[in-house]
Order: C-alpha cells, then sequence, then structure tokens
C-alpha cells in the first residue's frame, strides 16, 4: 500500500467516526428522533369502570396493545386518529401502551375519552373528572 | 290405453321407483333409530292422481318424500335448531331429531306448544296449561321465562324481540323478556294460532283458516276465508312461501302448497306424499345455515322430507337474530364510531340486551361480549347464558385484541 493510500484510509476512518459520534446523540450533541413506546393513562373519578372508548391523537402511532393483557381492546385508526374500546377492569393508570417513531414527541400525542360503562353496563352521565395522559412508556 | 289404467301403470311404475330409493340405517349409536325410507303414497295423493288422468301427475315436484322417523303420536311443532337438529314437540316431549333420523328427548314441557329459538339459543316453549312461556337452555334446563294468557307460538323478530300469539291477541317482549305492547287482533278479525316473519320482516299470523300481517299495530288481511286447515307459511329466502295443507273436509287432499311472495299459489300440490301434515319446518345444517331441506310432521306420527328439488331456495329463518351470528368485529367497529357494520334491528338488539337506554354504545358493548362468552363475568355466565342485565354487574375478563385500519 502506498503512503499516499494509508493518508485516504486514514481520512476516511475519521469521517466515518466524526458521522456515527454526531448519530449517537451524545453529550452535548444534537438530538435525533428515537422510536419508542408511549403509554396512555387513565385518570377517573369511579372504581367500577368496565368498559370506556377513548380516542388518541398523534403521529406515527403503531403497534397499539392494552397495558393490561387481560383487558380486551379493540381500536380503529385512521391516519393520526385511534379510536379504541377497552373492556375490563379499568383503574388510575396506564391503559394502552403505543408505539411512535419520536418518544421524544410526547406533547404531540393526546387523548380523550369519549364512553365510560360501570359493571353494571351503565353508561356514565358524565365524563367529569376524567383524563388521558401521554407518557413515555417502559419497552 | 285409457287415463284411468295408464295412472295406475303410472301408480304402480313410481311405487316400484320409489321403494328403491330406501335407504340402509347409517352408522352411528342413536338413541333411537328409524331407517329411511319412502313414505307410502296416501290414499289422497292416489285419489288425486288417478283424478287427474295421467300417470305424470302422480309425484309432484316435492315428491317422493322419505320418512325420516316414526313413532311418535302427533309430532305437530316443529323448530329448527341452531346446529342442524329439528326440535319436534309431541304431547309435552320434545325431542332432538337429528337430519338422518336419530331421535332422542331433549325435554318435556307440560301442554308444550308451538316452540321456537331465542336470539341466545334457548328454546322458548308456550304452556296454554300453566300460561307460561318456557326457556329450555341448550343443555336441557327448564325455566319459566314469560307469564302469559294462552300462549300458542313463540317466535323471534329480526331485533330479537319475541313475540306471542295467543289466538285473540299477539304480545311482544323484548330480547331479554320485559314486556313492550299487545295487540288485540280478534277484534279486528284475525286470529293468532301460527306467526312468521317474512324475508321483508312482516310479521305474519295465522289460524288454519286464514293468513294476516301486523301492519303498524293494524291487522291486515292476508288470505281469508280459506278452507282449513291451512298451516302457517315457511317462507324461502325469496319470499316463496310453502304451506301444509291437512285435508278435513271430503274431496280434500294432503298436500304442501306453494304461493310467491305476494301469496299468489304457484303450485296447489307442491308435495302430495304427506298425510295429515300438522306441522312443517326447514332445517339449518351443523354451521347454524337454512337449507332447502324441508320437513313435515304428520298425524300418523311420522316425520317425512320433502323432495328438495322442489324447494327454490333455503328457507328464511324462522328466528329473526341470533347473538351467536353477530360479528364481533362489526360490533366493536361501530361502538368506536364506524357506521354501516351493523343494521338498525343489531344495534337495538345490542342495547337492548345491555343498558337498554335507546342507542348502542360501550356499555352495550360490554354486555355483547359477556353474553358471547369472548369475556367474562363475575358469574362465570357461559357464551349461551343470558347476559347480564343492568342489576347483574361482572368485571370483564381476558379478551382479544384487534386493530382495524
Amino acid at each position: 500500500m502506498t503512503r499516499c493510500r494509508r493518508r485516504t484510509l486514514v481520512a476516511i476512518a475519521a469521517a466515518l467516526t466524526l458521522a456515527i459520534a454526531c448519530g449517537d446523540d451524545g453529550p452535548g450533541g444534537p438530538t435525533g428522533p428515537i422510536s419508542g413506546t408511549l403509554a396512555l393513562n387513565l385518570t377517573t373519578p369511579n372504581a367500577d369502570d368496565a368498559a370506556l372508548v377513548l380516542r388518541l391523537t398523534g403521529p406515527g402511532i403503531t403497534q397499539v396493545s392494552a397495558s393490561d393483557p387481560s383487558t380486551y381492546l379493540y381500536s380503529s385508526q385512521d391516519g393520526a386518529t385511534l379510536t379504541a374500546v377497552i373492556v375490563g377492569d379499568l383503574q388510575n393508570g396506564s391503559v394502552l401502551r403505543f408505539r411512535v417513531p419520536d418518544v421524544n414527541a410526547v406533547s404531540s400525542h393526546s387523548g380523550t375519552v369519549l364512553e365510560v360503562a360501570d359493571e353494571a353496563n351503565a353508561l356514565r352521565g358524565s365524563l367529569a373528572g376524567y383524563g388521558l395522559s401521554v407518557t413515555a412508556g417502559s419497552e | 290405453m285409457s287415463g284411468r289404467a295408464a295412472a295406475w301403470l303410472g301408480l304402480l311404475l313410481t311405487a316400484g321407483t320409489v321403494g328403491g330409493l330406501a335407504q340402509a340405517p347409517e352408522d352411528g349409536p342413536p338413541t333411537r333409530r328409524f331407517d329411511r325410507q319412502a313414505a307410502p303414497l296416501t290414499s289422497s295423493a292416489l285419489s288425486s292422481s288417478i283424478a287427474a288422468g295421467s300417470a305424470a301427475s302422480l309425484l309432484r315436484p316435492g315428491d317422493p318424500t322419505i320418512v325420516i322417523a316414526t313413532g311418535f303420536v302427533a309430532p305437530c311443532r316443529m323448530a329448527a335448531g341452531p346446529q342442524g337438529d329439528l326440535f319436534v314437540t309431541d304431547q309435552g316431549t320434545i325431542y332432538g331429531v337429528t337430519l338422518d333420523g336419530t331421535v332422542s328427548v331433549f325435554v318435556t314441557v307440560p301442554d308444550a306448544r308451538g316452540n321456537d329459538f331465542d336470539a341466545f339459543g334457548h328454546l322458548l316453549v308456550p304452556s296454554p296449561a300453566n300460561g307460561t312461556v318456557y326457556r329450555v337452555s341448550p343443555t336441557g334446563e327448564v325455566t319459566p321465562f314469560l307469564t302469559v294468557f294462552n300462549p300458542r307460538r313463540a317466535r323471534t323478530g329480526p331485533d330479537g324481540s319475541i313475540w306471542i300469539a295467543t289466538i285473540d291477541s299477539l304480545h311482544h317482549f323484548d330480547a331479554v323478556g320485559r314486556y313492550l305492547e299487545s295487540f288485540d287482533v280478534m277484534s279486528q278479525g284475525g286470529a293468532a294460532f301460527g306467526l312468521r316473519f317474512s324475508p321483508s320482516g312482516e310479521l305474519y299470523f295465522t289460524s288454519w283458516a286464514g293468513y294476516w300481517k301486523l301492519e303498524n299495530g293494524a291487522v291486515v288481511p292476508v288470505l281469508t276465508g280459506l278452507t282449513p286447515r291451512q298451516g302457517a307459511p315457511n317462507f324461502d329466502e325469496l319470499g316463496n312461501s310453502y304451506r301444509i295443507f291437512e285435508a278435513v273436509g271430503v274431496g280434500d287432499t294432503d298436500r304442501v302448497i306453494l304461493a310467491d311472495s305476494d301469496f299468489a299459489t304457484v303450485d296447489d300440490t307442491l308435495v302430495s306424499q304427506i298425510q295429515a301434515p300438522c306441522s312443517a319446518a326447514f332445517a339449518r345444517d351443523a354451521a347454524g345455515d337454512m337449507t332447502n331441506r324441508f320437513f313435515v310432521g304428520q298425524r300418523d306420527g311420522t316425520l317425512v322430507e320433502v323432495n328438495s328439488a322442489a324447494i327454490a331456495a333455503p328457507g328464511w329463518p324462522t328466528v329473526g337474530l341470533e347473538i351467536d351470528r353477530l360479528d364481533e368485529d362489526d360490533c366493536a367497529g361501530t361502538v368506536v364510531g364506524m357506521t354501516g357494520l351493523i343494521t338498525a334491528d343489531q344495534s337495538h338488539f345490542l342495547d337492548v340486551i345491555g343498558n337498554n337506554n335507546g342507542s348502542y354504545d360501550v356499555g352495550d358493548f360490554r354486555a355483547y361480549l359477556i353474553a358471547t362468552g369472548i369475556t367474562e363475568s363475575s358469574s362465570a355466565t357461559g357464551p349461551r347464558d343470558m347476559p347480564p342485565l343492568a342489576s347483574q354487574p361482572g368485571p370483564a375478563g381476558p379478551g382479544e385484541r384487534r386493530v382495524r385500519r
């Protein structure tokens, strides 16, 4: 190998190292999208919720699953809007998990409670006190 | 050869052909088994054939009929079960009859009359003697369900609601047995022994001599002043009706009459090889789908099957709505806002079995999941048990997870 060629290889290696460092989100470096899982958390004023319909909006929602695998989940998605029905023993806390392309964009996702029924199948006359929040979820 | 001689020759040839159709018993351990065999030509069929004066008239399109089972006394009520069996009522005993002729006792109900299934797969059995309509579970548990004076026939409508005929009136209950309304039909010139819903959803009620339908609470004559004994129409999915006629007058002949969807007679004798017919039903297959197999119960204690070549289309279900045949995804999709997946009747039914608040919502969907066994309730009810009413709560158990995009 000639000297000139060795210099070229060193330069390429340095460039690759720099490129990798730039994409590593290391301390002080620029921050890019990080795909991952978010959680949708229910706030309820009642202890006997048994079924709810909710709407979740946000970019890139995929792989929706029930946080509690013992609950029934059905969802329908139209672009950035997902509507789901969950049936089970519903308490305060995470009810859904979903994948997004950027977990740092939590604030761009939001949820709304549309209907709630109790354990007697009666529809809640008021949804006051109900809420949904999106937080980072564990993998 | 004279016409009369030709008719006799034809009869002999036909009898030989029919005799050759008799089949050997099939394998299996029946409680009671009867060979399928050609039904004997009746004297009435013979006389009508001779009167017609041609050999061709001996066999009608629905002939030859085949004997499926014998040994009954008067199998004069019959319903098609969800898994293909016929449920034949014979003097207070309801038998299960497989389509190959295996007969077994299902339950006994005092003074059992015109039974049919409800939306949950229970057999509803009116008992005039007790003024009660009993509900029989698929496992044979008999429980009082409705208190009605003189109930003669039960029928489940397209929305799962229950209609009871009591000769002078029609009584209407919702799918879980809550009373809704009554119609005095006798004061309007009608009589309600039998009940049928047509494919277009019209409710017909019948006596031995007339047919009427209920339109917005009013009794509308369809065919009246008929010669007794006319049976209730069994509709096929095209709206044609097949009704038995039991001859009780001089010169009458036992037969099955085919009429079109306007009740105009298409064939006055579609089937001739029957004798004192007193019940009839289209059968279902093992998957619950309607077939074009048409069975007739006779007062001589036999059950015969009509030649299905004469049946234009599969029968129309006598049970207007069955929860097991609702599509789970369609029910779920509707509750999250999708449209066009279920009918208004189905939506109404789901509301009735849920919170009954006038519209289909998530509480109703939960009731559906529990009633079908997709999710569990704390009372561990099975998929065919009644759904819990508002006073019977129960937490949900494991369920399925689906996504529709």
